[in-house]
C-alpha cells in the first residue's frame, strides 16, 4: 500500500491518473432501455482532479450516466474512457479506481455496518483503514447497527465511508444527497470537500440540491431528457446567464443577434423578460443596439433558476414562451 | 479473510436459515421416530449394539437428510442467484471489484459443502452398520443405490432451480417450478400414457433403469449448471 496522508488526516491516491488526461471521457453515448430513450448522443470530459456536478430532473439520465461508467450498462453508441480504461472490458481494474456512493445502499439487511466495511475491504486490494475508522467516528456510524435498521442518511454515509477508504481516483456519487435531512446532507458534503483538497481525486456527484453543486463543483453538467444541454465552470454559467427586462416597440427581432442563447422568455404586453446565455460577451450591448429595444435592466441568476429554465427548455436554446 | 472466502460467507449467512430449518426436520422426524422404546435387534449385543444403535439412529437421520436435499438444494440455489436480485444486494456488490465468475464460483463452493454435509453422513453410518454386520452386503449396495437415486434427482432440481434463477427475480417461484417440474412431467407424460415411456413412478423417470439412465439425467442437469451459469456471469446488475 502506497497511501499519502494529509497533515489533517486526508487521503490521497497512491497512484493518482495523470493531470493532463481526462478522468473520464464520453463520446457520442446513447443508451435506450426498450423503446425509451435515457441517453442521446452525450459527450462529456472532466479533467482529473475536478469536480463535477451532474444536475437534471428526475428520469433525465444521470443515473444511467453514472451507471455506463461503472460498466454496470452496455451504451447502445458511442465511447468511454474512465481513467483510460474501457468501463465494460476492464470492469474490474476500472473498479479497483473507483468510489461509488448510490443513492442507497442495497447490501444485505443482516449485515452490521462493520460486516460491510470487512466485506467492502476483503474485496479490495486498497484499503486505509485509519481513514476508515476516522469518518465512522466523524459520521457517527454505529458499527454493531444491521443494515436493516439504519436510517437512510446513515447508509448513505456507510457507502462513503466504503467507497472513500479504498482511495478511490475517482469518486461517483449518484444522488447521495436526495431525502437526507440538512445536518447528515451537510456531513456528507464535508466528507468530500475535507478529502478533495489535499488529493487530486476526480469527483462526479448527481444531486436536485443546487447548493450542493454550487458549493462543491469546479464545473456543472446539465442532462434533460437524456440529452446534455450544458457543460462548463459553474461560475462561467453564472457569470454568462442574465435576466434581461426589455421594453419592445413593435415585435421582438427574430433571430436575435448570434451569440445570444434565449433559454426563456416571458412577454407582458410590451414588456419583455429574456434568460439568455451570453455565449461570446457584449450580448447586452447587442440587445440595446436593436431598434426599438430598450433595455430596462439586467439581473443575475441563482443556479438554481438557471437550471429551472435549461430544464424547461429541453434544446437548452432559442426557444421562447409569451404570456400575455 | 481474503475475498472469495468473504463471498463464501455471505453465501453462507444468506443461507443459513434454510439449512437450520431444514437440520430442525431431521432432528424432528428423528425424535419422532426414536423418541420411544425402542427394542435392539436380538442379534446385536454389548458394544456392538450400542455402535449398531447409533449406526442405525445416524443412518435414518442421514436418509432424511438425503431426501430433505432433492428441497433444500433447489431453495439454497435459487435464493443464491435469485435472491440477491430480489433484494437488490447484487446491487450492492456489483461495482464492486470482484469478477461475476468468481461470484458464481462462491455459490457454487457453498452450495457443494451443503450437498456433501447432506449425503456424506449416508456414507458413513452405512458404513458403520454395514461394518457392525447389522446389514447384509445386498441391502448395503440397495441402501447405496437409493442414496445415488435420490441424489441425482436433487441434482437435477437443484440444477433447473439454479438455471430459472439465474432469469426469475423470484426465488420462491424458481425454487417451486424446479422441484415441480421434473415431478410434473413425468407425470404427464404418465397421464398421457406416452407410448415411449413407461414410468415407473412419477420422478422415477429420471433415476430409474426404466426411465431415462441415470448418467443422462446428470446430463441434464449439467446442461441446466451450465446455462444458468452461462446467463448469470453474463448479466449486469
Amino acid at each position: 500500500m502506497n497511501a499519502t496522508y494529509a497533515p489533517h488526516g486526508q487521503i490521497g491516491p497512491a497512484t493518482p491518473a495523470p493531470a493532463h488526461s481526462p478522468a473520464i471521457s464520453i463520446h457520442g453515448v446513447a443508451k435506450r432501455f426498450g423503446t425509451t430513450v435515457a441517453l442521446d448522443d452525450v459527450s462529456l470530459s472532466i479533467p482529473t482532479g475536478s469536480i463535477c456536478g451532474l444536475v437534471g430532473p428526475n428520469g433525465a439520465g444521470k443515473t444511467t450516466l453514472v451507471r455506463l461508467l461503472l460498466g454496470l450498462e452496455r451504451p447502445a453508441a458511442g465511447t468511454i474512457r474512465v481513467l483510460g480504461l474501457d468501463p465494460l472490458r476492464d470492469a474490474l481494474a476500472l473498479r479497483e479506481r473507483v468510489g461509488y456512493v448510490p443513492d442507497t445502499l442495497h447490501a444485505d439487511r443482516w449485515m452490521t455496518a462493520a460486516e460491510v466495511l470487512r466485506f467492502c475491504r476483503g474485496l479490495r486490494r486498497r484499503w486505509n483503514a485509519p481513514v476508515a475508522a476516522r469518518l465512522v467516528d466523524r459520521l457517527g456510524i454505529p458499527l454493531k447497527t444491521r443494515v436493516g435498521n439504519l436510517s437512510r442518511g446513515t447508509l448513505v454515509k456507510l457507502g462513503l465511508v466504503a467507497a472513500v477508504a479504498p482511495e478511490p481516483e475517482l469518486l461517483l456519487l449518484d444522488e447521495p444527497m436526495a431525502g437526507l435531512d440538512p445536518l447528515a446532507r451537510e456531513e456528507v458534503v464535508e466528507t468530500v470537500i475535507a478529502a478533495a483538497p489535499e488529493r487530486p481525486w476526480t469527483v462526479l456527484f448527481s444531486s436536485h440540491s443546487l447548493d450542493d453543486v454550487q458549493r462543491l463543483a469546479d464545473s456543472i453538467a446539465v442532462v434533460v431528457a437524456g440529452r446534455l444541454v450544458h457543460h462548463g465552470a459553474t461560475d462561467d454559467l453564472l457569470a454568462a446567464v442574465r435576466r434581461v427586462r426589455m421594453r419592445v416597440d413593435d415585435a421582438l427581432p427574430r433571430p436575435l443577434p448570434a451569440g445570444i442563447d434565449v433559454y426563456g422568455s416571458q412577454r407582458s404586453g410590451r414588456e419583455w423578460t429574456l434568460v439568455i446565455r451570453d455565449g461570446s460577451g457584449g450580448a447586452i450591448e447587442r440587445l440595446r443596439g436593436l431598434p426599438g429595444v430598450e433595455v430596462l435592466g439586467v439581473d443575475p441568476l441563482s443556479l438554481e433558476e438557471i437550471f429551472k429554465h435549461m430544464a424547461r427548455a429541453p434544446s437548452g436554446r432559442n426557444e421562447e414562451r409569451s404570456q400575455s | 479473510m481474503n475475498g472469495f472466502d468473504r463471498l463464501v460467507w455471505r453465501e453462507w449467512r444468506r443461507s443459513r436459515t434454510m439449512f437450520f430449518v431444514a437440520l430442525g426436520i431431521i432432528v424432528a422426524l428423528l425424535l419422532l421416530v426414536f423418541g420411544q422404546p425402542q427394542t435392539p435387534p436380538e442379534a446385536a449385543g454389548g458394544e456392538i449394539r450400542v455402535v449398531g444403535s447409533m449406526a442405525v439412529v445416524g443412518y435414518f437421520a442421514s436418509w432424511i437428510a438425503v431426501h430433505v436435499s432433492v428441497f433444500l438444494l433447489p431453495m439454497i440455489a435459487a435464493n443464491s442467484l435469485a435472491g440477491e436480485r430480489a433484494d437488490r444486494s447484487a446491487e450492492f456488490i456489483a461495482p464492486l471489484p470482484v469478477s461475476r465468475a468468481v461470484r458464481l464460483m462462491a455459490k457454487v463452493v457453498l452450495l457443494a459443502a451443503v450437498a456433501i454435509a447432506l449425503w456424506a453422513p449416508m456414507l458413513v453410518f452405512a458404513s458403520l452398520l454395514r461394518s457392525s454386520q447389522l446389514v447384509k452386503a445386498d441391502d448395503y449396495r440397495s441402501g447405496l443405490e437409493l442414496l445415488g437415486m435420490i441424489a441425482t434427482f436433487a441434482i437435477l432440481t437443484t440444477a433447473l432451480a439454479w438455471l430459472l434463477a439465474a432469469r426469475i427475480e423470484s426465488p420462491v417461484i424458481a425454487a417451486v417450478m424446479a422441484i415441480a417440474i421434473p415431478v410434473a412431467v413425468p407425470w404427464a407424460m404418465f397421464c398421457l400414457q406416452a407410448p415411449f415411456l413407461a414410468p415407473a413412478s412419477f420422478f422415477g423417470l429420471w433415476i430409474d433403469s426404466e426411465g431415462i439412465p441415470q448418467p443422462l439425467t446428470l446430463l441434464v442437469a449439467a446442461a441446466f449448471f451450465a446455462a444458468g451459469s452461462a446467463l448469470y456471469v453474463r448479466r449486469l446488475e
